[in-house]
């Protein structure tokens, strides 16, 4: 016994013994330990062991803590299901297959048809509540979605097939959304061109979860862990160290408190082949039009006082403004930086996909450039914390399938602008809170016409139309019928694949939002979307 | 009233003991054998916080004394019970 009391003695930590050893060993001598007396020292030696942290001590607790946290995340963390189909290309393979494959990516996949999915399937209904859908849904575009070519996309005997799948936490709603997305993708390569699409493999049940891969997790938890028990111990043995850093955190993160706060907005548009792509992005970097946007949204007001305005447009033009391709295709992504206000960023923005649809309308009617369609794949994004509006007119895409260009019969129209109107995507603010900003922020004096009860904004029509412009209305069939005999003068008629009326307006004398009122109330009571079409003024002249 | 702490305090109240004395004096006055690591433990404790001190070491054991602050938190601690007793035996008498 008395060697297990030993033993169990030698347990307590080194600065311990080196206190209290003696006359520790000199009570255990007096007083003849027995089996309760070892467990007793056991544990005693384990507190003592926890009062005096060693190196190893302060990592293994760091991981140990982390591993317990990483457990109960793995456990708690919902299991995903993945449901794929394969669709297939008919009719022979063919170079334009890809193609297809791609705009019908980057239509199925915009930010408007997935919201548009969001709702009407009722997914992500947890992350609504907490998130913008907007950020939903570049995480459902980024992380749920996967379209993948199967097989040898570069045979060129071969028609190509690719798969879509779809992950979700309910396996149900996986088969569906799944089912839902082939049937957009085969629809909309069918829309674009000759060749149809057959879906090959329809979406099964998912029967087990692709995710979470727990034992990942769990591994990542211990290594963080043990990472930060190293930090632990770092700040334990270079106390001075550790002080002057947290320091130096604490008087950059006061810093940071005093710079302005930088909101970027983003808008997708897409040519139809590379050239157009290339007069985009030319017409966008113009210098003067880049002067004559600052001037307009005065924008840098600070630093135009300072410095010329050409070199504040270099600045903005270098810091501020960036245009990129996306997928090294036709799409570009336009985004602009603002400071201190996400609005500006998105009228900017706006002001910018605009100016590129004018100048490829303008420029395709004196011939100078290909004309090729152009198509707002995403509109204007909203930047986060930007204040946001009751009724938001979005710059929506381009389609110019249906539409005799400018009064001539010239199939090769380059680009119209197509208006929607929707609600505002995130949840309306209580009532309580409506009631505190109606008051706060009572909004620009309206117009006789807004008055009226239209609804229109005209700060976001601003942003592309103006009264003097000539414009085209597509209205939906059941729409037009509500409409009748509005103050519009109906000149065009096309069995489209989505519209059955293209009229033209306003007539002179009547203003924009007198013009558009009547046509919007109609289209709320047949709950249909209604499109509206720029042409450029310089066609209506 | 088991705290090994309170016990400690209260077995050096009359006085400085080593290790070995203050077990076989709780066992006596308050009926509870402290194990050894558990006594230690409290010691440990109770010097750390100043409220016992070491005294001259005696054939390799080492007494220990009540400090002037370890004698003030007794005496609370005592005058806390006391108050205690004393309302729950007045209440026993009137049950």
């Amino acid at each position: 016994m008395s060697r297990w009391i030993v033993w169990a003695a030698r347990l307590y930590p080194a600065p311990w013994r080196q206190r209290y050893g003696a006359e520790f060993a000199a009570l255990l001598e007096d007083s003849h330990p027995g089996w309760r007396d070892f467990f007793d020292i056991l544990r005693g030696a384990l507190l003592m062991r926890l009062k005096f942290p060693t190196a190893g001590k302060i990592v293994a607790g760091f991981a140990l803590a982390f591993l317990v946290i990483a457990v109960v995340v793995a456990v708690r963390t919902p299991d995903r299901y993945m449901s794929t189909a394969v669709l297939q290309f008919q009719g022979g393979a063919g170079s334009d297959a890809l193609d297809r494959l791609n705009d019908a990516q980057q239509e199925i996949l915009s930010r408007n048809s997935l919201s548009r999915l969001i709702q009407q399937m009722d997914l992500y209904q947890a992350e609504r509540q907490k998130l913008p859908l907007e950020d939903i849904v570049r995480q459902m575009r980024n992380q749920a979605i996967a379209v993948r070519l199967v097989g040898q996309a570069t045979d060129a005997n071969v028609p190509p097939a690719f798969s879509i799948s779809f992950e979700y936490t309910d396996r149900y709603k996986a088969r569906e959304v799944t089912g839902q997305l082939a049937q957009l993708f085969a629809g909309q390569t069918a829309v674009r061109g000759s060749r149809t699409v057959i879906v090959l493999d329809d979406p099964a049940l998912p029967q087990s979860p692709v995710a979470p891969r727990r034992s990942r997790i769990v591994i990542m938890g211990l290594g963080l862990g043990l990472t930060l028990g190293l930090i632990a111990l770092g700040v334990r043995r270079w106390p001075l160290v550790a002080i002057c850093g947290a320091a130096a955190g604490a008087v950059a993160f006061t810093a940071t408190l005093f710079l302005p706060a930088r909101y970027v907005s983003t808008a997708v548009p897409a040519a139809q082949n590379r050239d157009t792509a290339a007069h985009l992005v030319e017409s966008l970097t113009d210098r003067a039009y880049l002067r004559s946007l600052v001037e307009k949204l005065n924008l840098y007001p600070r630093e135009r006082t300072k410095e010329p305005i050409n070199d504040v447009v270099e600045n903005m033009l270098t810091h501020a403004i960036r245009i990129q391709a996306l997928n090294g295709r036709q799409a570009v992504t336009i985004s602009f930086m603002a400071e201190g206000s996400g609005s500006t960023a998105q009228a900017a923005v706006r002001e910018l996909v605009a100016h590129a649809i004018e100048a490829n309308v303008t420029t395709a009617i004196a011939g100078a450039s290909p004309g090729g369609i152009l198509k707002v794949l995403d509109p204007a994004s909203r930047p986060e914390g930007a204040v946001s509006c009751v009724c938001q007119p979005d710059l929506a895409h381009f389609d110019t399938q249906i539409w005799p260009p400018c009064g001539t019969n010239n199939p090769s129209v380059p680009g119209l602008c197509c208006f929607r109107w929707r609600r505002p995507e995130r949840s309306p603010a209580p009532p309580l809170l409506r009631r505190v900003w109606a008051k706060r922020r009572p909004g620009p004096p309206k117009t006789g016409d807004q008055k009226a009860g239209s609804g229109i904004r005209p700060s976001g029509l601003n942003s592309c139309l103006k009264p003097s412009d000539s414009v085209a209305l597509i209205i939906p069939r059941d729409t037009s019928k509500a409409v009748g005999a509005g103050p519009f003068s109906s000149r065009y008629t096309t069995s489209a694949n989505r519209c059955s009326n293209v009229v033209t307006g306003p007539r002179s004398g009547t203003t924009m939002y007198s013009w558009l009122r009547p046509i919007r109330n109609a289209s709320a009571n047949a709950s249909s979307r209604l499109s509206l079409w720029k042409i450029c003024s310089a066609s209506s002249q | 009233m088991t705290d090994p702490g309170f016990l400690v305090l209260a077995s050096l109240a009359d006085g400085e003991k080593h290790g070995y004395a203050m077990m076989e004096d709780i066992q006596k006055f308050a009926g509870v054998r402290l194990g050894p690591g558990t006594l230690y433990g409290a010691i440990t404790r109770l010097e750390e916080r100043g409220l016992i001190r070491p005294g001259p070491y005696r054939d390799r054991r080492q007494p220990y004394q009540l400090s002037a602050l370890g004698k003030r938190r007794l005496e609370e601690q005592l005058a806390g019970m006391d108050a205690l007793v004393r309302t729950a035996m007045r209440r026993l008498k009137h049950a």
